[in-house]
Formats: structure tokens, sequence, C-alpha cells
């Protein structure tokens, strides 16, 4: 192997939160992301099974979203955290200190929500744009009176010509009861506005989406100028002709196995990408790739974690 | 710690606002956090920037060096100066601190220095976050989004560009040098001062100087035109070489084989001499108390102690004796003048060396040119008054020194007479197509010279001169004139110089004898 061992485990594939596959899972939410914002959506929600990617998918199109006319929209990201305190107050507190903007003890809420705003118009004005988009992530760990403060955030942006998306994300089976609660009259204000779009995220559901992720091992390189990243563990076999893809029917096929015995509705991106990186960077790198096999697959399977996981959130 | 950053607040942002309109906007979109708070976090992410000015302004974008020293200065006090209406809108900026400035060019208003709404000074720029008022302080989101600045109404912010441009333009004349052709006296302060955006003369020098700014586009935009006078001369380019210093020249018996051009500036000089102390002693018998009997001595022998103990010496009699000294030095003993502006009594307000009159010789880009005759001569002439009341300056103010026995305060009355005559030095050179423009702001520059008249008054040379008469008869050869009444003519003026002869002669050595006067005037 021509290569360190800094650069060797550097590379993108042993960091997995540096590996960013475009999925068809996440062009469909860019797809419907801007459907969204170009038919005038105040807001939307996206749920989907744990472990499946969806914030991975969503700080992925932090950057790409863009009007009609092809400017890019200014999108903030904010991750609920648990807390005992769950007031309106926190959540201005929250989205505060995610815009690294300072919070101090004496901050009102009125302090917290003006001062949000301000920072979410000097990023439209700096992105010359009139819309902004606010993900909100783990929206499970919200009470339905929190969704007060975006709908203020939301008011008090229309009067400055600014026009708020907010899109929440959050795990189905947790969100469940707070979907419902907004659905009641108490929440009417917070449904029109938030929560008459939705989209349910899914991982990889057939061979083709399989191929379609493991053919970005094939193109995508480490460095830029460099190698792809089968390449870069498969040198031999790349130069031969070997691509990775061309694994995806047996890979699919094996997955399958599990799907039917555990009734996995799609497979989630982190547990395939933590099976295909074990397979490309120990099993393949090891024992050649004339040596694959299913047993080579299930192990990896096991090692990525998926039933474990399955176990875990069923029980 | 985890780096912060505070809000800006493009959306309220103006053309040209000031560090202290950027600090009333941030307070207001960052509301509950100090000025510390803000400054904090600045600091934090500009550690290169030392001083708020610069921080605060690195944050927008402007056209000015607004880390230059004049626009840092001119910053940290602009808010004591604002329009009631600009100020309700978040807006200021620092072009309002400028005097030639008389209205608000947007609004039409005079800048007021209390607002209008509270009635309070304007706070400093710590203090805004204590304000609890629409024009002065933090404002809130509500009465923030009435400040949005309207596409439609950018426009009126064009006259604001305009001034910027005015003060960016400025004078393009560092090439130009007005030097004494001698060397021995390059320095004319203050050349520059009128030319620069604070002066309130600058933008009469805009009107004089640059085709853009006419007077009347000025003046619709608020701006108040100080008058300015201009003496126009035409330049040639100067073809001899003076490498010989002129005391040289009035010592030698050769003067009359030496060019004709020196012999010309010689005469000229000396006639200037003639007649602007002819003038000079004109002017001190008409301000101070008859009879006055105005006497020209060295004064070596006085020390501070004779101004606080003794009888105090008359200015007028001591400022022409100074004056005298100095200007005959200059002629006849350049190498001892020195030494003969080493007045012990002088040495405590900072004497050095006064203005000296010269002869112009104009460089531009490296080359020498020389005005004309009549130019040449009310320059020279302008020069000597300048000297006078440079020294007057230094005479009152150590006569002050000695009358003021109370206290600290006399300090600032020494520094306000040094000022009084400040403008009158102020001037500016320019040269185009041939043709030197010098400005100035007056012409008879005795006329526009105050005396301070309450350290002055009732003061008779009288009891002085009676005080002197003792070492006069010790060292006969330090006193060289007295004009009692008597008119103070060319033989008179020759004497005086004789005597001067002398004194030199008895004091610093041998010299050559100086070239009749007589036959040079």
């Amino acid at each position: 192997m021509n290569q360190t061992s800094h650069d060797y485990y550097d590379h993108p594939v042993f960091s997995p939160h540096r590996l960013r596959l475009m999925t068809p899972a996440i062009t469909t939410l860019s797809d419907t992301l801007h459907r969204w914002l170009w038919t005038g959506c105040t807001g939307g929600f996206v749920t989907g099974s744990a472990r499946i990617g969806k914030t991975t998918a969503m700080l992925t199109l932090l950057s790409t979203l863009r009007t009609r006319g092809g400017s890019g929209i200014p999108t903030e990201y904010v991750s609920i955290p648990v807390r005992d305190q769950r007031t309106v107050l926190s959540v201005f507190r929250n989205l505060c200190w995610s815009a690294q903007l300072p919070v101090k003890e004496r901050d009102r809420t009125d302090h917290l929500s003006e001062r949000y705003v301000h920072y979410l118009v000097d990023r439209a004005v700096e992105a010359r744009c009139q819309y902004i988009v606010l993900i909100v992530d783990e929206m499970q760990h919200l009470v339905a009176n929190q969704f007060n403060a975006f709908a203020e955030l939301y008011d008090t942006l229309r009067l400055l010509d600014v026009t708020l998306m907010v899109v929440f994300v959050g795990n189905d089976q947790e969100s469940t009861g707070l979907l419902e609660q907004v659905e009641t009259s108490r929440y009417a204000h917070i449904r029109g506005r938030f929560f008459t779009q939705s989209l349910t995220y899914r991982g990889l559901i057939s061979k083709e989406q399989v191929e379609v992720c493991l053919q970005q091992y094939d193109d995508m390189r480490y460095p830029l100028d460099g190698p792809t990243y089968t390449e870069f563990f498969l040198p031999q076999a790349v130069e031969g002709g070997w691509k990775l893809a061309s694994l995806s029917s047996n890979i699919w096929r094996i997955f399958r196995h599990y799907q039917s015995n555990y009734q996995i509705e799609s497979w989630g991106m982190q547990y395939f990408t933590a099976a295909v990186n074990t397979l490309l960077t120990d099993f393949l790198t090891y024992h050649g790739i004339d040596e694959f096999d299913d047993e080579m697959m299930h192990e990896c399977i096991r090692m990525s974690g998926l039933v474990t996981g399955l176990v875990t959130e069923r029980a | 710690m985890n780096k912060r950053i505070i809000n800006i607040g493009y959306l309220f942002a103006r053309p040209h606002e000031s560090a202290y309109a950027i600090v009333r906007r941030i307070l207001s979109v960052n509301p509950g956090l100090t000025y510390s708070d803000i400054d904090d976090i600045l600091r934090a992410s500009q550690p290169n920037q030392r001083s708020p000015y610069t921080r605060l302004s690195a944050l927008t974008e402007q056209n000015h060096d607004v880390t230059s020293k004049y626009w840092l200065e001119l910053s940290r006090a602009s808010y004591k100066r604002q329009c009631p209406i600009c100020a309700s809108e978040l807006y200021h900026t620092d072009i309002y601190a400028l005097d030639w400035l008389a209205r608000c060019p947007i609004h039409n208003k005079a800048f007021i220095s209390r607002c209008s709404e509270c009635g309070k000074p304007w706070p400093a720029l710590r203090d805004i976050d204590k304000r609890d008022c629409p024009s002065c302080g933090r404002v809130s989101l509500e009465y923030l989004r009435n400040t949005v600045l309207p596409a439609a109404s950018s426009l009126s912010y064009q006259s604001i560009e305009k001034l910027y441009s005015l003060v960016d333009h400025g004078m393009g004349d560092d090439e130009l040098i007005i030097r004494d052709p001698d060397g021995a006296f390059l320095e004319w302060p203050n050349w520059l001062e009128i030319a620069q955006p604070t002066s309130k003369y600058y933008a009469a020098l805009m009107t004089k100087n640059h085709s853009t700014f006419s007077h009347d586009d000025l003046v619709s935009s608020g701006i108040h035109i100080h008058e300015v006078k201009t003496q126009s001369t035409r330049i040639r380019a100067e073809r001899h070489n003076f490498d010989v210093t002129q005391d040289q020249i009035y010592r030698t018996p050769k003067l009359k084989q030496a060019p004709s051009v020196w012999r010309k500036s010689i005469r000229r000089m000396l006639d200037s001499d003639f007649a602007v102390m002819q003038s000079l002693v004109a002017w001190s018998e008409a301000h101070s108390i008859p009879p006055h009997n105005i006497s020209i001595d060295s004064y070596r022998h006085l020390g501070n102690d004779h101004f606080t103990d003794g009888p105090r010496p008359c200015v007028f009699c001591l400022a022409l004796s100074v004056w005298f000294f100095h200007v005959m030095a200059r002629h006849y003993a350049e190498y001892v003048a020195d030494d003969i502006n080493n007045y012990p009594f002088l040495a405590d307000n900072m004497f050095k060396r006064p203005l000296s009159g010269f002869e112009p010789e104009i460089i531009v880009g490296g080359k020498r040119y020389r005005p004309d005759e009549s130019f040449t001569k009310w320059f020279y002439q302008r020069g000597l008054l300048l000297s006078f009341i440079e020294i007057m300056d230094h005479a009152c103010a150590t006569r002050i020194t000695s009358d003021a026995r109370i206290g600290d305060d006399w300090k600032l009355e020494v520094q306000s007479t040094l000022d009084r005559s400040y403008l009158e030095k102020i001037c500016l050179g320019r040269v185009s197509k041939g043709h030197l423009d010098f400005h100035y702001l007056n012409d008879n520059i005795l006329e526009h010279y105050e005396l301070p008249w309450q350290y002055l008054s009732g003061r008779s040379c009288h009891v002085y001169q009676q005080f002197h008469t003792k070492y006069k008869r010790d060292n006969p050869e330090s006193h060289i004139a007295s004009f009692d009444n008597k008119a103070f003519d060319k033989s008179a003026f020759d004497a005086t110089i004789t005597n001067f002869d002398i004194f030199i002669d008895k004091h610093y050595g041998s010299l050559p004898a100086p070239a009749p006067l007589s036959s040079l005037l």
C-alpha cells in the first residue's frame, strides 16, 4: 500500500460523518423540499425510522436549496436536545446557541426571540434572498406548546419581508404522539403553518438504489485528484476493470434475507455504509475480490449493527 | 470557549454609517446585550483591530480608510453633532463632524448637540445601551422595522456620497515645495493644515481648485463656504544656483560683482525689512500706552527671575527686539543665529528659532521655479510679519506666565494666546499650468492679530526702562536703538543695523564689515 498510515485512516470511508452519498432518498427529499419552497409552503415535517439517515440527508442538503431563479437559499439547522424545561424560552435559547449567538442567564424570551430573528434576517440579507429555511431535527423532543416559538419567528420575519420555511425532522415512532396532538384544534395555527406537508424518509429499498450508492464508491475520489474510493483500497482490482457496483445484486440479495426475517422496511444508510465500508476496507482488502461470498457479506451486515439496532429499537 | 457571533443588522444599514451608528444598530439587533458584551465578541473575532472604532468599521464596507489617524480622530467625537431626523432613523455619518458642513445634506436640518426627543446630550458609544429613547438609544424591533431604507429613498444618500468624494479628493499637491533657496529655513509650518478636510476652509479650497465641486453645488449640500483669498503668480524655471548663503554675500566687498539676480534679491529683502519694521514700529506705538519710547535691546541679561521679581519688560519692545535680532542675524550673522535666538526667559515657553521670511523657490516634481517679483516681495513681507506675530505670542506668553501666580490655569491662557494667530499662518500653495495659486486668509495680518489685552492693559514701558537703564550703562552695546516718537526712516534703520553689527562684533567676534546699507537701499 502506497499511502502513509495517516493518509490511509484519514479517508472519508473511515469517518462516517464525512462520507456523504447522494442516495435516491436524499434526491427525493431535495425534490420535496424544493416543491414546498417553490409552492409557497411555510413548512412541513419529515419522519422516518431511527438511523435511517435523515440527519445526514438534511446536512447534505443544507447548502443546496435554491430559489426558482437558481440563487441559494440560506438554510439553518438546529437539533433539539432532551431538556427538563420544555418552554418557548428554552427553544429560543437553543436556537441562539445553535447559531453561536451569545446567550445570557438574564435574557428574556423576547430578547432571544428578536436576537434570533435578526440573525435569520442577517443571513437572508447576506444571501440576498427573501427566503430562509430552518431545519429542526429531533422534533420528537419538543412539546406541542413549543411550536409557538416557530410560529412567532415566522410572523415576525414576515414583518421584515423575509419568508421562513420550517422543516421539522423526527423519528416516526417517537413523533406520533406529538403529531396527533398538533392535529387538535388547539394547535390549528401551528398545523396550518407547518404540518400540512409531510414526507416519510426511507433508506434503501431496491437493488437499483444499492447500485446507485455503490457506483459513488467507484466514482468519488480521495483526495479530489486521487484514486476513486474503491481504487484507494483495491488498486489492482480496479486496474483490472473491477467495480464495487458489480456486487450490488449480491449485496441486495443478502440484505433481503434480513429484510424478510426482521420485517425491515428499508436499509438505513448508517447500517448500509457501515456494512459496505467494512466489506471494502477489511474483507476485500485482505482477502481479495475473488474471495467475496455470501458469508463475507453476512458478516459485514452483522458487524454493521443492523440486527442489534433492530432488536434495541423494538425492545 | 466557543466562538460567538453577533447580529449586524444588515437590513438596516445605510451608506457611510459612522461607527457610532453601527453601534446603535448592533445594539438594537442584539437586544439584551450591552456594549461591552458586543465589544468583547468583536475583540475576540478581530484581535488585530485595537480600537473599537476600527473593529466596528471593519464590519461594513467603507470607501475611505477608516484606520487612518484622521478618520479615527474624527470618528471618536463625531457623534456630538447629529441631524435630529437622521438620528431618529438610526443614521449618522462621521462627515457630520466637519465644521464646514453646516446642515444635514439629506434633511437640510441644522446639526444639534442634544437629542431632540429626550433633550439629553447625545450619548457616548458606551452609553447608548443605557438610553431608552428612540432617537438616541437602542430601539425595539417594532421601531426598527420602520427604519428599513426603501429603495427609492436610497437616492437621498447620494449627497452623502458626494461629500465623501469631496473629502477623499485631496488637494493633490504633494509634489509642491515652497522653500527658502538659502536652504537654511526649509520649514514653513501648516502648509497643508488648511487642506485637511477638518479645516473649516477645506470646502472653499475645493471650489477654488477643483472644477468638480462648484460653489453653488456645495452650498446646496449644506456647506458653508468660508472666504479664502488667493495670490496668483506666474512661475519661471530657476536658472541660478545659490551656492553661497546670503549672509556671506552681505559681508563681501564683492557684492557689486555678484549676479544681478542676487543683488536684486538682497535689495528687495532689505527694502522689505525696512518697510515691515517701519510698520511694526508704528503698530507697536499705536497699540501701547503713550508716550512709548520703543527700544531695541539685546535682552541677553534677562532671566525668568526678572519676569517674576522685577519690573516686567514691555512686550512690544521685547518682541520687536527679538524679531529684529532674528531677522538681522539671518542676513548678517546666520552662523550665530541659534545663539542669538537663545533667550533664557523664552526657553521655558519652548521658543526655538522662529519663522523667517524668505523669498520663495518653488519646486514641482524636482524642478525649481521662481515666482514673479511682486509675489516674491509680498511673500517675504508676509513671512516677516508672521515671524513677528510668533515672537509676540511668545513674549505675551512669557509675560502672562509671570503674571499668573494663581494655579495651573495659566497654561491654558498661554496656549490660547499662542493659538490666536494660528489661523493667520495657514496657507496653501498649488501649482497649475505655470501658475502658483497661493491661498491664505487675511491680507493685513497685523490688523487681524488680537492681543491678550487683559494682560497688557495699563502696562507701561516706562517703569521697565528705568530698571533697564543700569544694565544699559554697563553694557552700552546691548542697546541697539530707540525710537522716541521720531520718524523711523531709512537712516534710523541704517543706524540700527550698524549698532547690531557692533553688538555682534563684541559678543561673537570680529566680522568683515557689512556692505554699506545706503548703497543697497
